[in-house]
């Protein structure tokens, strides 16, 4: 893989650069990514934010068409596509990056949803290594690592007195041509440095969870979920912060006048989800959550080849109960 | 997504993030707007003498009937306020002792005294939020207390500054 | 601290033993050291994962009611529900006492295994396993927060407010971690009509937490859990915690200390105020 470097004292300016040209999305704070209008703003250090990259390409609140009844008949007005908002994440987590391509593999799966690949075509990403992991990253166990460049264009990962760039895609070299007077060669030494770094992260990732082997293991009827999360609140929180979920409800805002149709984010966790005219076939929680952990081990994989998990920890850090979805793992294992 | 025979499908132009609201409509002069619910034994006879008796009162007020000042819910109200373009609710019921149900107006009075007390502690006024008695005989009241309310309404400007009358409810 | 342990064990041994209850709730080690997780015992051998220290603050009543809750649930013939005993925190203990009077169930439904503070409550132990401290700092702080903002203008609390709502993503945690929030049919969920919009646009969100805190008036008991769980940071305790002060103010009623009081809004006195009524 090509790499270069970007010395440490011209990163506000490749940030400003960057501001010049694009919209930048870094994090902003504990809770989220967010735009940044100046190199201040991008919250480079501490662990990585609440909620992940998910906002930024299926919005929590997505327009999808406005309508107006008038005489004449019903006007229908799409939202301006995507492509036209070119972006550029900076400092993402690898695990919020390699979660994209696999939510790809749903959103052109039957149909292709235009709204979501325009916008992950027109979004570059820079990736920024993790040197501090924290207690509840599982990230190895999905096949990730906290220096994986899976999904991403660009991979920082911090040295010394310089930021080793991988060039990981197309696009990347592209940016880096882009600003070409900002990076300098890579050396032996930078490389060196940057497996170093590779590996200290790696020995801080704490204990993973086996994975292997079990999409097969899954078993409905397996008695165990009836009391395996009895805790759960059904809240959306797992779901809404997770990188990978992407359930959404199509709601219709307004009057039968005028109005939006709009999508929202949905999660199979709430009581309500699934309840259809007919019943609901999921009445309690622990069918529920049955099919979360089917979907992500399981299901996904039987359809995509690929689990719908990263490994982001990020359930297990905010569930507000304290469920810890490593154990939830193993026991449907043993149990 | 969802052109059929005769309708229109063209690319917007806006250019708005996803998670905004619809975009304001040309503002008028503004004139307030108020939702009153009314029970229908005091209260709703009470506005009708009004209108019999041809008393003049400000034209800014809504009526909806309801049985009794009981069945008034905050989610009504709520709802109402959330409405663009509505700058205050009036609930009105029978006087104390005499709601037709024997006892509901005291349930409400207490209701809508803790609703006005969370608007408040959220940032709408108080005053946004009004309850009277008015019984059946009490055209005169009723007519005063639109009246009176109208101007507190006046004063305190557009509950929704952005969106005035004219603009379609985006809920 | 370890005592509390030890008699919490020691109970939920002789209730399991002794066939009394069919299960013990209460808190067990979580997946870090800093952290617990409600658990549901129903064997004996099971006793010695129930811990108590200040680590455990979840309000676990919530586990009872409701449309799957242990003693209310619509998927259990009556006389099927299991007999429960309940660890409760001094928060948990008005809990029960709220959800008694709203007729949620018994108190001989329930056996307490009751860890108290000395602030009032309306109901008591079966078995008082311990006793903490009484959290007067928290309920300072908050009390202090709500003084604030009662200070500050219409507007500048409207801008406060609205701010807080526009971070709200509609992840209900505070909705399902309420014990008090046990409707099978929660009004956000309605959409014949849509009483509240759905999508997390700032109108919606500041409809949905006002609705939320209004039907917790006169029922709140200020257990925090609902701030706690907040993914986002909104400070909700202030507004339930506002409510509960203007309950008190005008209708001297405070929840959870008097089991055989009517909730504050399910009654009335006949010279009730009616100073704001014109």
């Amino acid at each position: 893989m090509e790499s270069r470097t970007l010395p440490k004292d011209r990163l506000d300016q490749l940030v400003d650069a960057l501001i010049a040209d694009y919209t930048v999305i870094a994090p902003k704070d504990e809770r989220s990514y967010g735009e940044i209008e100046s190199a201040s703003e991008w919250r480079s250090d501490g662990d990585k934010p609440a909620q992940s990259l998910k906002q930024f390409f299926l919005p929590e609140r997505e327009l999808l068409v406005r309508y107006t009844k008038s005489r004449s008949g019903v006007e229908l007005v799409e939202p301006p596509s995507p492509r036209s908002m070119a972006r550029v994440i900076l400092g993402a987590r690898p695990c919020d990056v390699a979660a994209l391509p696999v939510l790809d593999l749903v959103f052109q799966w039957d149909d292709e949803d235009s709204l979501y690949l325009e916008r992950r075509e027109s979004t570059a990403i820079i990736a920024m290594a993790c040197d501090e992991p924290c207690t509840t990253c599982f990230c190895a166990s999905l096949g990730g690592s906290p220096a994986g460049t899976e999904g991403a264009d660009l991979l920082l990962t911090e040295l010394d007195d310089a930021y080793h760039v991988a060039v990981v895609s197309e696009r990347g070299r592209e940016l880096v041509d882009r600003y070409s007077d900002l990076f300098e060669e890579s050396s032996v030494e930078h490389e060196r440095q940057r497996v170093q770094a590779q590996e200290a992260s790696l020995a801080k990732l704490p204990r993973q969870v086996d994975i292997e082997g079990l999409d097969e293991v899954l078993e409905f009827e397996n008695p165990v979920w009836e009391t395996l999360t009895q805790q759960c609140l059904d809240c959306g929180i797992c779901t809404f912060l997770c990188p990978t979920c992407h359930c959404f409800d199509i709601r219709d805002e307004g009057t039968p006048q005028q109005g939006e149709r709009v999508r929202l984010w949905d999660a199979c966790t709430f009581p309500s989800y699934t309840q259809a005219h007919a019943g609901q076939p999921r009445p309690v929680h622990y069918r529920r959550y049955r099919q979360r952990i089917m979907h992500k081990f399981r299901y996904y994989s039987e359809n995509f080849g690929r689990t719908l998990c990263v490994g982001c920890g990020r359930c297990i850090e905010h569930c507000p109960v304290g469920i810890d979805l490593r154990q939830v793992l193993s026991q449907v294992r043993t149990g | 997504m969802v052109a059929t025979v005769g309708l229109e499908v063209r690319s917007g132009v806006e250019s708005r993030t996803s998670t905004e609201a619809a975009p304001p409509v040309q503002a008028q002069e503004w004139k307030p707007k108020i939702v009153a619910f009314l029970c229908n034994w005091c209260s709703y006879a009470g506005a009708d003498l009004a209108g019999g008796s041809r008393t003049k009162y400000p034209a800014n007020v809504r009526i909806i009937r309801l049985p009794c000042s009981a069945r008034i819910d905050p989610k009504l109200v709520l709802k109402s306020l959330e409405k663009e373009g509505v700058d205050g609710v009036i609930v009105s019921g029978c006087h104390p002792g005499d709601c037709h149900y024997t006892e509901g107006n005291y349930y409400a009075r207490r209701r809508m005294l803790m609703f006005r007390r969370l608007m408040e502690f959220l940032g709408i006024d108080g005053k946004r939020v009004q309850m009277s008695w008015v019984s059946a005989s009490e055209g005169a009241k009723w007519a005063d207390v639109v009246a009176q309310v109208t101007e507190e309404i006046k004063a305190l400007g557009p509950l929704h500054p952005q969106e005035t009358a004219n603009a379609a409810d985006h809920q | 601290m370890q005592q509390i342990t030890s008699r919490i064990q020691e109970e939920a041994r002789r209730l399991l033993s002794e066939d009394l209850v069919d299960m013990v709730i209460g808190y067990e080690e979580g997946w870090d050291p800093s952290t617990t997780t409600p658990c549901v015992v129903r064997d004996e051998a099971q006793v010695s994962r129930l811990i108590f220290d200040e680590r455990c603050v979840y309000n676990l009543a919530r586990y009872l009611v409701g449309r799957e809750g242990y003693l209310t649930s619509r998927f259990v013939p009556a006389d099927k529900r299991p007999r429960v005993a309940l660890v409760a925190r001094p928060a948990t203990l008005r809990t029960v006492s709220v959800l008694i009077q709203e007729h949620q169930f018994g108190r001989e439904d329930l056996v307490i295994l009751g860890i108290v503070d000395g602030t009032a409550s309306a109901v008591k132990p079966d078995v008082e396993v311990g006793q903490i401290e009484p959290d007067d700092a928290r309920r300072e702080e908050t009390r202090a927060r709500v003084g604030e903002l009662a200070q500050m203008s219409a507007s500048e609390r409207w801008a406060f407010w609205r701010e807080e709502f526009s971070k709200c993503i509609r992840c209900y945690a505070c909705r399902q971690v309420c014990p008090f929030c046990y409707c099978e049919e929660c009004i956000a969920e309605e959409n014949r009509p849509q009483w509240i919009g759905r999508s997390p646009l700032p109108r919606n969100n500041i409809s949905w937490n006002a609705i939320r805190a209004f039907h917790l008036v006169g029922r709140c008991v200020d257990c925090g859990e609902c701030e706690r769980v907040c993914p986002v940071d909104i400070p909700l305790s202030l507004i339930n915690v506002k409510m509960v002060e203007e309950v008190a103010a005008v209708f001297d009623y405070v929840a959870g200390v008097d089991v055989e009081a009517a909730p504050a809004l399910a009654t009335f006195q006949v010279d009730d105020t009616d100073d704001f009524v014109r």
